[in-house]
This record gives structure tokens, sequence and C-alpha cells, in this order.
């Protein structure tokens, strides 16, 4: 049953997120002494007190057996309480309210961008074969697969500034606040991430859609008379579009990275760079829930888009 | 399987002479070639010092003297970019074929053994696969440190299930051909099928692989090095050069910014026609379907 199936599916995905940050947990706490580390920061000649350190692990947890404080972590994950920075001190749960919506904000419209861009370019070159559509693709692709989007969003940093003499108001402003200044904001590490995502998505929806014009069925819709833009909308697109979203679920990870990128570009406070500042300071508990939510976030839209194929196309559906 | 493999290649190879001179590859190789002798020749052919500072010509574009103009400090970008070039090229260049080799070695593993080894790849890869591989790699400085060992672990590690995936698709088909079965009739021990008949007729996507990796290699590098999670400056790496003062400064000095992401873009560019050439090369049944 397809309802079983994508059960043993969440199930699956689940145990794998589970896993990761066990290793994550396992890894950080064989490296190094967390406790030492926020005794003595970061700096190689400090002289570490002993007697802190032990106050420390022991106001952490952090002489208990690693299961137990595996199982620790877990249960705080289950009540809310996801514990506080090694760095500032701070409950990681308030920091991840105000900074999660923002990366699932850039992410969505970023994800959205590169489908505007990719769906018009994609279908227009599979469907006029030729030289000059080959070619246009082909430039397109490697030009956006091979710009890093750090320096991509740099140049469009500088080229709005030379140009309009523009740049981005500084300090981040909610959406609530002021909806004008937060897309001004907003905008120019989207469209960056946007375009960097749409380099691969180009190349797939052309050759889905290169696909299934050999099907028979187009065949039999043409032959019927039905009009091209019909042939085109209802049943290329449509058995095209499956498997792209499918692909797009699977490089929901270069998504994320590409987020944490352009947060760091463009100085947005969100889960990016929350963790660009976790890593440089090693601030562990920041770093295991950043992964944690990268893992998941991962899983969860692999299955949505699996239900979704389904939806779209029933073939999918007798899988599993 | 061997026939159906090998016949095309050949076929391939003398229409490629009949055919006009591939500038592209030409164009491609050289700019490869000279990257890789300006990060290896380049800084001891280059007299001046990439962290020598003068105050005098602090912020001047681009000129016969400094082609790539100077930077807040007053040093030379151009010699920077060198520097940074090698430093980036000794972590990328091993940490892309190590990540390939054991990728693809684990791969053949799971494809050929399959079973529970193989369940088991599959589940690393997952967990791997879940995260961003640039975070996958912050990770890894994070706990190790960014020492220049570690970095390459770390992008090793990042390109690993790539690897793992590709190889594995390519064994599984590979190992179900006759001749690995007349192979293993003859008695042929599991390493000497996979390394004498599996592996060599994987060479196709494994070079693909190679050299699409090489590019996510210095992207991952120079990403971490953006990050500041990398080359530590004032270590000059290409990545690196883009953070702090250029990006205070790139209003009025932009070519503090354009020269060393060119330099990055340009490898990565080369390194992912490469790798659509190689797989065009070794797989011409895809070439009239899939080259977009």
């Amino acid at each position: 049953m397809f309802v079983q199936y994508l059960i043993r599916r969440a199930l699956g995905g689940f145990a794998v997120v589970l896993l990761a940050t066990f290793f994550v947990f396992i890894f950080i706490r064989i490296a190094g002494d967390p406790a030492a580390l926020i005794v003595g920061g970061t700096g190689e000649n400090i002289t570490i007190n002993p007697q802190r350190v032990e106050q420390v692990r022991q106001e952490l947890g952090l002489d208990k057996p690693l299961i137990v404080q595996f199982f620790t972590f877990l249960s705080g994950l289950v009540t809310g309480g996801l514990g506080n920075s090694y760095v500032t001190g701070r409950p990681i749960a308030d920091e991840l309210s105000v900074r999660l919506p923002l990366t699932i904000e850039i992410a969505f419209l970023s994800e959205f961008v590169a489908w505007i861009i990719a769906l018009p370019l994609g279908l227009f070159s599979a469907l006029r074969r030729g030289r000059f559509t080959e070619g246009l693709t082909r430039v397109f692709f490697f030009i956006a697969s091979a710009i890093p989007a750090y320096w991509l969003g740099l140049l469009v940093l500088i080229a709005v500034l030379l140009i309009f003499g523009w740049r981005p108001p500084l300090g981040l402003v909610p959406p609530t606040q002021n909806l004008a200044v937060h897309l001004q904001q907003i905008a120019l590490p989207v469209v960056v991430l946007g375009f960097v995502l749409a380099a691969g998505l180009v190349r797939f929806i052309r050759n889905a859609v290169l696909e299934v014009l050999q099907e028979p069925f187009i065949q039999v819709a043409r032959a019927k008379g039905l009009a091209e833009s019909t042939v085109v909308f209802r049943h290329v697109l449509r058995n095209a579009f499956a498997p792209t979203l499918a692909f797009s679920g699977l490089r929901v990870g270069f998504l994320l990275g590409g987020v944490v990128i352009v947060e760091t570009t463009f100085n947005l406070p969100g889960l990016g760079l929350f963790f660009v500042d976790a890593v440089a300071r090693r601030d562990f508990p920041v770093i295991q829930i950043a992964v944690l939510i990268l893992g998941t976030s991962f899983v969860i839209i692999n299955l949505l888009t699996d239900i979704v194929c389904s939806l779209l196309d029933p073939r999918l559906r007798e899988r599993g | 399987m061997a026939e159906a493999v090998a016949t095309p290649l050949v076929r391939q190879r003398s229409r490629v002479v009949r055919r006009r001179i591939p500038w592209i590859a030409i164009i491609i190789s050289t700019t490869l070639i000279l990257m890789a002798l300006g990060g290896i020749l380049g800084p001891s052919i280059n007299p001046r010092s990439p962290t020598a500072t003068n105050a005098a010509i602090r912020l001047s574009p681009p000129s016969a003297q400094y082609p790539f103009g100077t930077d807040e400090l007053g040093r030379d970008l151009f010699t920077r970019a060198l520097y940074g070039l090698r430093t980036t090229l000794l972590i990328a260049l091993p940490g892309g074929l190590i990540g390939t080799v054991i990728g693809s070695l684990l791969g053949l593993i799971g494809g050929y053994r399959r079973g529970m080894v193989d369940f088991l790849l599959q589940r690393g890869v997952e967990i791997i696969t879940a995260i961003p591989s640039l975070v996958v790699a912050s990770v890894v400085v994070a706990v190790l440190g960014p020492g220049r060992i570690q970095l390459i672990g770390a992008v090793a590690l990042s390109l690993t299930p790539v690897g793992v995936r590709v190889m594995r698709a390519a064994a599984l088909r590979v190992s179900e051909s006759l001749f690995c079965e007349a192979a293993r009739a003859l008695g042929a021990s599991h390493w000497r099928i996979m390394l004498r008949h599996v592996l060599p007729n994987c060479l196709g996507p494994v070079a693909v692989l190679a050299s699409l990796n090489l590019g996510a290699a210095i992207f991952v590098e120079t990403g971490l090095s953006f990050l500041g999670l990398g080359v530590q400056p004032p270590n000059p790496s290409l990545g690196n050069m883009l953070t702090g003062a250029a990006s205070l400064y790139f209003s009025r000095a932009p070519w503090l910014v354009i020269f060393p992401g060119l330099i990055v873009t340009l490898m990565i560019l080369c390194f992912n026609i490469l790798g659509d050439m190689l797989a065009d090369y070794f797989d011409p049944r895809l070439r009239s379907q899939t080259n977009a």
C-alpha cells in the first residue's frame, strides 16, 4: 500500500536524521572537551583553571556517560528545551524562533525564483530544438552552475550600487513591521540564489520534457487534433512536472547550503548565519541543533515531494 | 556487454578525427593548465610578497604594474591571487581526488557485493546527503579545526556520497554482465573481479565524476574560506580574499571582489565543461538526447 510505503519512508528518514545527529554528537565529544573550550575560550595560550572546568562540566552534564547525554539532548528536543548557546548563554530556542522564519522565507522564495527562471527556459529549449535554444540553455547552465553564490551576490551588490546608487537597507526589518523595507533587503539574496539553483533545474526540465515528448500518448494527443498549447500544458508539462519536483526535492541540500552562503554574504541573521557563527566559535549545541534542523527539513521536504508526485502521477502510487 | 561498451568508443574516436578542431576542449585544457601552472610556479616566479603592505598605493585600481590592483593595505592583489590559487588548489585537488577515490571504491564494493555491506553504505550515504555538503565540511572544521589536512578531509568527506552513488549504479550494471559471471565461474576472487573486470568498465562514469568533483571541491574549499571557516587570514585563499576588507570596500574598489571570484568561477566552469565532454565521450548514446 502506498500509505504504508510513505510511513516506512518517514520512519527511515527520521532514523537517518537521528543517526546523523548522533554522529555529530559523538564526533564533537570525542574531538575535544567543550567545558575546557567554554572556560578557556578558543585561544591557544590561555591557562585553564581545572576546577572551573570541572564545575562547568557538571553544570552542563558533560560528566555523565555519552549515552545519557544523548538522551538528555533528545528529551530536550521533545520538551522544547534545546539548551543554551555556549557562547552567548542564551536559550537556542529563542534564537531559532527569530531566525528560522527568515531562513524558511529565503529558501522558499529562492526555489520559487529558480522555477520561474527554469520552467520557461527549459520548456522553450525542449520544444524548439535547434542550435540557438540549445546553445542558450547550455550557456545558461554552465555559467549559472559555475558561479559561486557568494561571488554572484557581491557582484550584484556592486552592480546595483554603481548603476542605481542603491544598496539594501541595513539591519533586517521583519515583514510585519515594514514589508517594503523587508522585501528590499531580501530581494537580492533571493534572486542570486534562485539564479544559481535554476542551473540544474533548466537542464532537468529540458530533458524531462524531451522524454515526455517521445511518449506515445503525446502522439495520440496530437493525432486527435488537440491544439499544440493544450498538448504542452495538459500533457507534457503535467508529466514532466512530477520528476522535476522529485529532482528539486533531492536538491534541498544544495538549496540549504546556498541559503547559508547568501545569508552570510548579505548579512541576514537566519539559521545559516547562526550556524556559521557557531562553527567559527565552536558553539557545539548550536551546531548540533542546526544539523538536526537541516537534516529534518531534507527528510520532510522529500516526503512531501513524494506525496505530491504520487498525487500527480498515479503510476508512482503502485510502488512500495 | 564488453562489445556494446567498446564499439561505440572506437567509432566515436574516428568521428572526432574527421570533425572540426575541438576548440572548446583546447581552450578548457589550456585554461586549466595555465591555472595549475600559475598556482604551482606563480608564487616562486613572482618576486613580490603577498603580505607586503604599502600604504602609498592602497586601493589602487588595476594597472600595468598591479594587474589586479591593490587592497586596502596596499598589498598586490595579483600576487595574493597567485598564492590564494595555490592554497585553494593544494586543498581542493587532493580533497576532490581523495573523495572521488574513496567514494568510488566504496560504491564499487557496495554495487558488487550488495547485501548487508551495500545496505549499510547506502544508509551512510543517506546520512551525509541529508545535510548540505558545505555544512558537512563545516562540522568537520568545527571539530578538527581549520588546518590544511583537516580541510582536505572535510572536502573529501563532503564529496564521498556522490562517488558512492555514481559508482554503485555503474558497478551494479557491470557486475551483472556475462564476463563477470565467466570470471566467477573460473574461480576468480571477489577482489580480482572487482578490480580487473568491474572497475575498468566503470572508468567512464569515474572520469566524469572526478572532473565534476574537482569543480565541487573548489566550490567547497572557497565557500568554507569565504564563510571564514577555511583558510585563515592573513594567508590568502581565493575564498577568504572576498571576505573582510573586500566586503567593506567593494563599492570603491570592485577589483577586490572581481578577480578572485573570476578565477574560482573559471576553474569550476572548466571542470564542469570537461566533465560534460567526458560524459559525452564515454556515453555517446546520450549525446542526442541529454545535451543541454
